[in-house]
């Protein structure tokens, strides 16, 4: 988009355009099939000689002669002794593990394992360490982290409005954790995630096996970027620009995750600075578009298949549709009976929602109802708000913000004034929860009866009766509601709507012109009703309201009036012969019901992937000045030809490889489902001796040295092209990243490397001279100490508090917004392990939604993607750890671990066990005196209370500041 | 200024050459760091390089207040009579329009039913929905010819507030922040009054630092409750328990700081516990509406439940502007959803709109005046786009990028001027076309800054609000006296 804009913008402002420089033949080969051509020569020289661009040169390590250091080392000494110093002392032990175990693992080590360590006499003791804090399953959580910030992972799709959620997504976030901890060569994940698709036989496959399956999830890599396609408004402009969009922050992200590369001006005009042509940029959207056709596009909401080989779907559907049809015979004979007994007029509607679809029985307009087209009004059966769905038997209504009162009508327009004196009508409905996964509890259960039409400006006075079913209790009645014209009427009813419960409302006639209204509860009326009049009550339909972020869920609606027949005896008489018949009735079709449904395969799992949305090849036109409505001649796929050096061979078959030898062989060749092109990426992008391997192995490497020192050798990690920043050894990534590809892309070979380093094992603390001769620390003259990340300080509380609930994988946690506009998590109730205390990389990642804790502490927002986040020192950090809810919790839980396992329980004990636990050493004497002293003067100060709890609250208190501590925040 | 940025890069990259050489310059505390963007006009100030923040003309205004008006509302209701529609009423208009939304039996000329009247020694034309900003008419610079480049709400908010519909930028009150500074390092420089209920479109990214460190992002201070998170303190701990509290953890920070003395963010982030000691007073001090006399709470409507959360706002928004914040970024309250998008029923929701936002915005104008702060204090009342002279389906009216008004009172801007022309029906610019551009590159010219030269080093290249290598923006001298 903003290209297109550009391009308008400044064809209204008439300014000079920007000459397209388009290099002719700037781009390496495209070879389709069999045909096979030799690189143009004209990609040769476009080729930059720019160091980022260039093949690896491995450098021998500088010769300096001291023993025992590494190669890694000796790049970095030879640094520090041109500035005529060397390296700062080695770290103490103690320092050395917690450096470690946060580093690591994202853990501060506890007592107990800081004390095996130092007990751990062996000289090869470090190196046992960190290869079981890299086996760790908590490796992958820490490291993970900074993948799917590199990449842009989030549980939402974006499109800050509706922002829906990507409930699938988390399988990707546990693929990546699991890939990191079973040491994934990196360019086999690389392949996975641009091209799983392309490596399993997934279309016609009878068998899927997990890796298998593991290999599909990895695609969802290309679904990270923000898609609010399921959400598009506006005419068929705004979706070209929509659904562009998403292709080109895929080509972002994947850009600057594997190269370091931002090429998005590319899509305008040549890059300025950088050997990319306009040419290249649509060459490598050549790549992604089959997936992201513009022409052909898939909604977020339909990218998904089921986890299983072909038998085994085919199994579970003709388990399903055989259920189906025994429930719906099952049904049709008990509707056959109900048709029969059931006393006349006695249930005059109802909607149990076992139905697939909310269309048969249900509308977005009231029955009296004209609304204008361009209203947004419900959407049946969806949902993005504002929205009704069918799921599980149960109607889910999802609300948005304030907007117009928005509601679902039973199409059915009901007679609310029975006919004669004493005769009544009645709706009730189960509300199963008060709020949908991931939202806020609904302030108000909103329902109508006597609907009659939205504008309310029909012939028909009074109706639109809403009932604000209010949790506190009872329901407010509003007449005649939306508009000016509404009035209120009063409360019915004293009960509050709690999910769980049955709730509604009778009618009955008590005079000519009365009508009384009790409120029902479980089958019960309540105390509190109103009397209204017949022109108040007209005909209308029974709705809920939409409205004001209140989603809830409901099941049995039912509509029942009192039989024409009043006379007490024999309505009595009826509704009781019918409603003991009807309960076993009930009760054997129930059993029965269960029955058949026991002998139903489960769903399989699904899986949230992309894949090519034709096996066609699409023709991809370059945009004129980017914009999406001028295209330009025809571009084949293509690589950067600035980093080309050899022919890009794009194999054309569906499924080029295959990825276990239980499938090989099986079938013969399947049916093409994909072009090929982003497989042919991958196999480029990764094949060794390249300059793209060489790049791909630099930005990476870099990334791992950021990740356990704060700040990378290449300073612009955004940015490897000419007008980036260059690196501060160069030579020394050059080593490491012909590392990692000499070592077959293992990621945990240069975890290694650099943690056992002398260059990390130093002391963080500053010599005069060190400071002097290397003010920034640019020659790694001491270990740079730097602020841990949010999720590091998130888990860290959790784990010195003793309650961190180590729980792997799956759906992530939901958040939940009080109202204030502030993100936090619901405070748990009862005995632990609560979900609530999960480690940070579990807990959803809605964009519109992040943990207001976390974000300020400079949590990466995926807007599409970080590939380096900041380290701000803002002072809502400090109002965060004094003050929040959650580190009040965190000191509590920590004072309570404390009292319970401090030997001795003396104030001294105490506070040493802490200062072990946060810290992992014992406290000086002053920090014992200044710790000391402050139990005694808070406590004093907590007259009202009693001893025992003037001693919990302060030692909280203590807890709470220790965790706010800047010792606490840092890595050491 | 309540923080500073740590990240390494930014520090050598850009205060490195900025030639701020001053010893750790990027580990200042925030009061220090705050004092030096004080100075910021002798000690950033090196003309050589291309991202300077140096004024280059006298400066007119110092403070800004953004009262933006989401969802885009209608001129030819509200500031530029039509006349013409009247005659052509339920005809096309000759070429038709570009319609955001494909509703059917749209396209059709939609007449105000307001009436407009002049007002003033000026005799600019208001109509009858705006009565009271009617009448500070001789204090307000009318702009009927702005236009901009998209027609979705998104794109549009972003290419007002950051120069270019795309997301990541800087917004206008970010740009300014990391101009000009703050007078109080106890307040926020760039403070967002957001309707405390409900998120307006576009979310947080209306007040984005974007690519400028995030010390110049707008802090949303809420206007129902406390001002900032987590201000309150721990039940059951008092001030001087807290004053003890803070002691402790201060004399543990410096301990742990005498092995780190060369790690100056050390001494920020021990300067920002104290200052989450002392900033409750000192917001709950410039929040504090019961100091203002039940008259001026009158002159906002703070007793008119027509003006919602809004008056309450506008009031708090002079007083944070007294207290030494330079920049105040207004949110409209939301009614029936995005206030001023009436796709439908148009004639009753802008009545509606126009009530909630009339008196706090002429109360704010009007108090301004009156206390002298008007003089160097621009109000910019403006919203992302503009409406069609035509109907949406049959009684709303769609999006127009091609043309709408906007007002500026102060900072030297003209007084009681019409700037421009539209076309009969009010679709397009006739004379006189404003760009956002052109207006950002006018605004910044007001505060002394040149929007040529106020940039910012980003991804290799000097970026400005403005873009003028591409956009050749310029600035409108006959906006400004």
């Amino acid at each position: 988009m903003i290209c297109f804009v550009a391009a308008i913008h400044r064809s209204i402002m008439v300014v000079a355009l920007l000459v397209v420089l388009c290099s002719p033949g700037g781009l390496c080969s495209f070879v389709s099939g069999d045909e096979a051509k030799s690189p143009s020569a004209s990609a040769t020289e476009t080729r930059s000689e720019f160091w980022s661009f260039l093949p690896l040169k491995k450098h021998e390590p500088p010769g300096i002669g001291e023993p025992g250091l590494s190669p890694l080392d000796c790049f970095i000494l030879s640094g520090l002794q041109q500035r005529g110093i060397s390296f700062a002392p080695e770290t103490d032990r103690r320092t050395l593990c917690r450096r470690l175990y946060l580093d690591l693992i994202g853990l501060p080590p506890s007592p107990q394992q800081t004390h095996e360590f130092l007990s751990d006499v062996s000289s090869d003791a470090i190196e046992k360490l960190v290869d079981q804090l890299l086996a760790s399953p908590h490796y992958g959580e820490r490291w993970g982290r900074q993948w799917l910030d590199v990449v842009g992972y989030a549980d939402s799709n974006g499109y800050i409005r509706h922002d829906s959620l990507r409930p699938l997504a988390y399988n990707y976030r546990d693929y990546v954790i699991q890939s990191l901890n079973d040491d994934k060569p990196y360019d086999r994940f690389w392949t996975e995630q641009l091209a799983g698709d392309e490596l399993v036989r997934y279309s016609d496959a009878e068998q899927l096996s997990p890796q298998e399956a593991q290999t599909l999830i990895a695609t969802h890599y290309l679904r990270n970027a923000p898609d609010g396609t399921d959400n598009t408004e506006g005419n068929e402009t705004t979706r070209v620009i929509e659904r562009y969009a998403v292709l080109e922050s895929v080509l972002q992200t994947t850009m600057s995750s594997m190269f370091g590369m931002t090429i998005d001006c590319a899509r305008c005009h040549d890059h300025k600075f950088d050997p990319i042509p306009q040419r290249d940029y649509y060459s490598l959207q050549a790549i992604f578009y089959p997936a992201f056709n513009v022409k052909k596009w898939v909604q977020p909401k339909d990218r998904w298949i089921y986890a299983a080989g072909q038998a085994q779907i085919a199994q579970w559907r003709a388990s399903i549709d055989q259920a189906d049809k025994d429930v719906a015979a099952l049904f049709s004979t008990h509707q056959a009976w109900l048709a029969a007994h059931q006393p006349v007029g006695i249930v005059r509607w109802k909607d149990d929602f076992e139905a697939k679809s909310v269309v048969s029985m249900w509308s977005a307009t009231a029955p009296g109802d004209t609304l204008p087209e361009s209203a947004v009004r419900t959407k049946l059966d969806a949902d993005v708000a504002p929205a009704a769905k069918l799921d599980a038997g149960k109607l889910t209504l999802f609300a948005d913000g304030p907007g117009d009162s928005r509601w679902l009508s039973t199409q059915e327009s009901i007679d609310w004034t029975p006919a004669e004196i004493g005769q009544s009508i009645q709706v009730t409905f189960d509300l199963v929860a008060d709020h949908v996964p991931g939202g806020s509890p609904a302030a108000r259960i909103g329902y109508y009866i006597a609907l009659h039409d939205r504008e309310d400006d029909g012939l028909v006075a009074g109706g639109n009766i809403l009932f604000d079913g209010n949790p506190a209790g009872g329901a407010s009645l509003n007449l005649d509601y939306p508009g000016a014209d509404s009035t209120g009427l009063g409360v019915i009813g004293t009960s509050g709507y709690q999910p769980g419960h049955n709730f509604g409302v009778r009618i009955t006639r008590t005079g000519e012109q009365d009508y009384l209204l009790e409120h029902l509860v479980d089958g019960q009326t309540e105390a509190k009703t109103l009397t209204l009049k017949a022109e108040q009550i007209p005909d209308g339909g029974f709705g809920f309201e939409l409205c004001c972020s209140r989603s809830f869920i409901i099941d049995n609606v039912v509509i029942e009036g009192s039989p024409e027949d009043s006379s007490p005896d024999k309505l009595n008489q009826q509704w009781i012969e019918f409603r003991s018949q009807l309960a076993t009735r009930q009760q054997e079709l129930d059993a029965a019901i269960d029955a058949v449904n026991a002998e139903r395969m489960p769903e399989p799992t699904k899986i949230a992937w992309a894949t090519d949305l034709s096996p066609d090849s699409p023709e991809v036109p370059l945009l004129h000045r980017g914009d999406y409505f001028q295209p330009g001649e025809m571009v084949p796929p293509g690589v950067l030809s600035a980093l080309s050096d050899g022919e890009f061979r794009i194999v054309a078959t569906a499924t080029s490889e295959v990825t276990t030898p239980s499938l090989a062989g099986t079938t013969t060749a399947p049916a093409r489902t994909t072009t090929g092109r982003r497989l042919a990426f991958a196999r480029w992008a990764t094949q060794s001796g390249s300059r793209a391997a060489a790049l791909l192995a630099r930005v990476q490497v870099d990334r791992m040295w950021r990740g356990h020192f704060g700040r990378g050798l290449v300073p612009s990690p955004e940015n490897f092209g000419a007008s980036g920043v260059t690196p501060t050894h160069p030579e020394l990534l050059e080593w490491l990243a012909a590392e990692l590809i000499d070592n077959g892309w293992r990621l945990k070979h240069i975890h290694r490397l650099i943690v056992l380093s002398r260059t990390y094992r130093q002391s963080g603390e500053a010599t005069a001279i060190s400071v002097e001769k290397d003010p920034q620390n640019i020659s790694y003259s001491r270990f740079p100490v730097h602020r841990l990340e949010a999720e590091q300080i998130r888990d860290g509380m959790l784990a010195v508090a003793g309650i961190l609930n180590p729980k792997a994988g799956g759906p992530s946690v939901e958040v939940v917004d009080p109202g204030n506009r502030q993100v936090v998590l619901a405070a748990p109730s009862g005995p632990g392990p609560h979900e609530v205390d999960r480690r940070s990389i579990y807990i959803l990642l809605r964009r519109s939604q992040p943990l207001t804790f976390l974000r300020t502490f400079d949590q990466a927002s995926p807007d599409p993607n970080c590939v380096s986040r900041g380290s701000s020192t803002v002072v809502a950090q400090s109002l965060a750890m004094l003050n929040s809810d959650f580190s009040q919790r965190m000191g509590r839980e920590f004072a309570n671990r404390i009292l319970a396992q401090a030997i001795p329980a003396t104030d001294e004990g105490q506070i040493r066990y802490a200062f072990e636990v946060a810290f992992a050493r014992e406290p000086s004497e002053d920090e014992m005196d200044n710790c000391r002293d402050f139990l005694h003067t808070q406590s004093s100060h907590r007259i009202g209370e009693s001893p025992e709890v003037a001693q919990i609250e302060t030692l909280s208190d203590l807890c709470r500041l220790l965790l706010a501590t800047n010792e606490f925040l840092y890595l050491p | 200024m309540l923080s500073k940025i740590q990240d390494h890069s930014i520090c050598e990259r850009v205060l490195a050459r900025r030639a701020l050489l001053h010893s750790g310059a990027c580990g200042i505390g925030w009061a220090g760091l705050a004092q030096r963007i004080l100075q910021g006009r002798s000690s950033f100030a090196d003309s050589r390089l291309p991202h300077s923040r140096v004024p280059v003309t006298m400066p007119r205004a110092k403070r800004l207040v953004l009262m933006f008006q989401h969802g885009g509302p209608s001129q030819m209701d509200l500031f530029d009579p039509k006349p013409a529609l009247e005659k052509h009423a339920g005809q096309p208009i000759p070429g038709g329009v570009e319609a955001f939304f494909d509703t059917k039996d749209s396209g059709r000329c939609l007449p105000s039913p307001f009436q407009f009247s002049r007002h003033g020694e000026s005799g600019m034309e208001f109509s009858e929905l705006l009565p009271r900003m009617a009448g500070c008419a001789d204090d307000l610079c009318m702009v009927r010819t702005l236009h901009t480049v998209v027609n979705d709400h998104e794109g549009a908010l972003r290419h007002f507030q950051t120069g270019k519909p795309q997301i990541g930028r800087p917004t206008i009150g970010s740009w300014l922040t990391y101009a000009l500074g703050t007078s109080n390092p106890n307040l926020p420089s760039y403070v967002v009054l957001s309707d405390p209920n409900h998120d307006q479109v576009d979310g947080i990214r209306n007040w984005s630092s974007g690519f400028l460190p995030a010390l110049y992002q707008g802090t949303q201070l809420r206007s129902d409750g406390p001002a900032l998170f987590d201000l309150a303190l721990p039940a059951g701990v008092t001030d001087e328990m807290q004053r003890e509290q803070l002691s402790l953890l201060e004399s543990l920070n410096r301990r742990h700081q005498k092995r780190f003395s060369h790690l100056s963010e050390l001494d920020a982030r021990i300067a920002n516990n104290t200052l989450a000691g002392n900033i409750r007073d000192e917001i709950g001090h410039a929040l504090d509406l019961s100091q203002e006399t039940a008259e001026t709470q009158a002159l906002y409507g703070m007793n008119n439940p027509a003006t919602g959360t809004y008056s309450r706002r506008c009031l708090m928004a002079r007083r944070l502007l007294e207290h030494g914040a330079p920049v105040v970024a207004l949110f409209n309250d939301s009614i029936l959803g995005d206030p001023w998008d009436t796709h439908f029923d148009h004639n009753t929701r802008i009545r509606k709109i126009a009530d909630n936002v009339d008196q706090p915005t002429a109360g704010l104008i009007q108090d301004l005046k009156r206390t002298g702060l008007l003089d160097d204090t621009v109000v910019l009342w403006v919203g992302e786009f503009g409406r069609l002279p035509v109907a949406e389906g049959k009684d709303g009216r769609d999006h127009n990028r091609h043309a709408f008004t906007g007002l500026v009172a102060g900072g030297g801007f003209k007084s009681g001027y019409i700037h421009g022309k539209t076309d009969d029906f009010g679709y397009k610019v006739a004379e006189k076309p404003v760009s956002i551009g052109e207006l950002h590159a006018t605004l910044l010219q007001q505060f002394g800054l040149d929007h040529t030269t106020l940039t910012y080093p980003h991804q290799g290249r000097n970026e400005s609000l403005t873009d003028a290598d591409i956009t050749g923006v310029e600035t409108i001298p006959d906006l400004v006296t």
